[in-house]
Formats: C-alpha cells, structure tokens, sequence
C-alpha cells in the first residue's frame, strides 16, 4: 500500500514497512503509529523494516525505532531492522547506538527469510 | 712613526682581519642570509642567496623583497613582515609551513625561513635565514605516500567463502586507521552482500583500550547492517583490555584462531541459509 509517507506491504504472516525520504520527526512518529496499528489488528507474525532507502539517521529517528521494535514485541511479533547502509551504520555507532537488542538483516529479503526461521 | 701611530696601525688590521674572518664565514656558509629593513628594501646578502636565487648581488641590494616570494604567498609574507618589526625577536625556522622562494629563473624553491633582528645604524632589520628544504620535503612526501600505501595494503577485505568477509588486520593500530578500516568493511559488506565478516587481530602487536573501544564500533556496526562478525586472534592483552572495558562479552563472538573462526562462520552460514548445508559442500564435519 503506497500514498501515505509510510509504504508497507504484507508478505505472508509478515509485514514489509519501507522507510523512505527524509524522515522528520513527525513522519516518524507516524511510521511508528501505522506500523503498531497494523500489528495491533492482529495476525502479523513479523515485521521487516527496510531502512535501505535512508541516507541519513538522526538520534530521534534511531531512538523511535528501538522504541516501535520493543512495542512490536510486546505486541506479540517480531522485528528485524534491513538494509541499513554503510554511512548510517557509522553514524549510528558514533551517537552511541549500536542497536544491540536489534535484529538486523543486510537485506529485505534476508530479514524475511529471518523471520520464516525464527518461526520455525 | 709615533709608538702611538704604530699601535693605532696594529689595531686597526687587527679589526680588518676580524671583519675578512666574519666576511668568510658569512659568505662560505651553504645557508642563504638576506638582509632586509622595515621598509621592506635588500640592505645585504651572502653568497649562499646569490646562489638559491640566481640574483646577482648587485640586483637585490636595494631592491623590495618581495620579489623573492611567489605570488600566492605575498599576503602571509607581508603579515609575518609587519609582525616582525612590530616586535623585533628571534623567529625560528618556518619548518611545516609551506613556504616557497622565488628565483630568478621563475622556479620555486621550498624553505625553511628563519628570522632575527639586527641592529644598524639606519634601525633595526630582519636578518633572514633561508635554508633549501628541497630534500627535506621529499622524504617527507615519501613518508605520506608509503603511509598511504601501507594504510591501503592494510585494509584488504578478502572474500574466502561465498557471503563470508574476513578482514585481516596486519600491523599497530590507531584510532584513525580503524575508524578506515570499519568505513572500508562496511562497504565491502554492502557491495559483497556478505553474511559473516571475520576480524582477524592475530597480527596486531598491541590493543590498548582506545583501539579496544574502536573495534566494538567496528563489530557494532556490522552488526546494525545486518550480518554476524567474529573476532579472531585475540591476545591475551587484548582480551585484558576488553574485560577492563566492561564490553558486553556476551554479543560477542570471537575464537582463538582464524581457523577456528571460519569454522564458526561457516556454520552461521549453515543457519542463516537453513537447509542448505554449507559444510556438505566442504565434506568437512563441524
């Protein structure tokens, strides 16, 4: 589903979120708002948020993230966070975020195969 | 002859030769010397600036100095002029600083310029000490360049297994040379769709807690792209400094030999690719 700031798509019992443009910060509370109300009408095993399209993170961004992945797990699913580039991966690192409790996957694609293993 | 005409006589040669010596030592010397007043004019130079320019001494004395210096820098030498001669001292030689002469034939030379004041009888004047860093600045370039060299042979990400990274890290390392090293590996992460980097430490002589510190970044951010990485060769040391960090050992993976790390990334690969089983191809048993 496009049209919205926040694309997402369901593969499976999965949900596709894609990350794009340059977030501000009220974009990304909505990302955080349409992605735990899609896992909270039930039936989402797992969630894939493609970063892959991002050039540039910011604490507030990267603090909402960690925020949605800890409120999707409460929620009952699963998160991994996909195709961080290299650029946002070092600036991430020097804010002092490492995402340690973070699934991540190079990959969109590799963050679904994650998640069909982790369930098995 | 009066006893006191003669005495005059002896002293008065006894001055000439102590001038004729400073003449020579003034003038043998290798250095370039140049003499300038505040107003900007050649009042004398030696020998040794006959030669670095090319100017006859009769085509600087009374001329501006300025000729001496390349365009581009005539600004900063008219500021280190004024700055002089508002506080007359003893300056040293301009080592690192770039400074260029111009000679007659239009070429520049690099220097080293020193400068210290003189007392006359027209006021005081800057005696300037130039010495040709012609050599000097080549050997300093060739460190710069095999540094670079050495940095670029040392950031080699080799791809020994299909998705598998290992990145060797051969000789001291400092926070700049790891912070290069994570940019480049990273990278390489992205172009390769690599699954499991291996860090190889076994040929770094020291970790210190800095380097330590830096290498977690390294493990942290390949972990936020998304793949596993293994740290192999730890010294003991090294293992010292990274419990006196306090680093969360418990994420991290790390094995004694690079053998033994490949093995470990070989059966990461094995889970991440689920059925296919990576060590069949290798007829090898984990």
């Amino acid at each position: 589903v496009t049209g919205t700031a926040t694309p997402w798509s369901r593969v499976g019992d999965d949900l596709l979120v894609i990350l794009q443009g340059n977030l501000d910060d009220r974009a990304v509370l909505q990302v955080e708002q349409v992605v735990t109300s899609l896992v909270a009408t039930g039936g989402v095993r797992g969630v894939v948020i493609d970063a892959s399209k991002l050039k540039v993170v910011d604490s507030f961004m990267a603090r909402v993230l960690t925020r949605v992945v800890v409120m999707i797990r409460l929620m009952g699913a699963e998160t991994v966070v996909a195709g961080i580039q290299p650029a946002v991966a070092i600036t991430l690192v020097e804010m002092g975020l490492s995402l340690g409790s973070v699934r991540t996957a190079l990959t969109p694609a590799r963050g679904l195969a994650a998640l069909q293993r982790s369930s098995g | 002859m009066a006893p006191s005409e003669k005495a005059a006589r002896r002293a008065a040669k006894a001055v000439d030769e102590e001038l004729r010596i400073y003449r020579a030592m003034v003038e043998s010397s290798p250095v370039a010397l140049v003499m300038v007043n505040r107003e900007g004019a050649v009042v004398q130079v030696n020998a040794g600036a006959e030669r670095l320019f090319g100017y006859g001494r009769d085509e600087l004395v009374g001329e501006d100095v300025v000729r001496l210096v390349p365009d581009r820098l005539r600004s900063g030498h008219e500021v280190q002029h004024d700055r002089f001669f508002a506080d007359p001292a003893p300056r040293p030689l301009g080592a690192g600083r770039n400074l260029y002469v111009l000679t007659k034939d239009g070429s520049e030379i690099p220097v080293e310029v020193g400068l210290s004041p003189v007392e006359t009888s027209e006021g005081v004047c800057a005696l300037a000490t130039v010495v040709d860093a012609t050599a000097h600045k080549a050997v300093e370039e060739l460190v710069h360049r095999q540094r670079d060299e050495i940095a670029e042979l040392s950031t080699r990400v080799m791809e020994v297994w299909d998705d598998i990274l290992v990145l060797p890290v051969v000789g001291p390392l400092d926070v700049t040379r790891v912070a290069r090293l994570t940019e480049a590996l990273l990278m390489r992460i992205a172009d390769d769709e690599a699954a499991v980097v291996i860090i190889d430490i076994s040929g770094v002589p020291a970790v210190d807690p800095d380097v330590a510190q830096h290498l977690l970044k390294t493990i942290q951010g390949a972990h936020i792209m998304g793949v596993e990485s293994i740290i192999s060769g730890v010294k003991p040391d090294t293992a010292q400094a990274m419990v006196d960090l306090g680093i969360d050992l418990g994420r991290i993976k790390s094995r004694s030999t690079l053998r033994a790390a490949l093995r470990l990334a070989l059966r990461i690969l094995t889970e991440v690719r689920g059925t296919m089983d990576v060590t069949d191809e290798l007829g090898m048993t984990l």
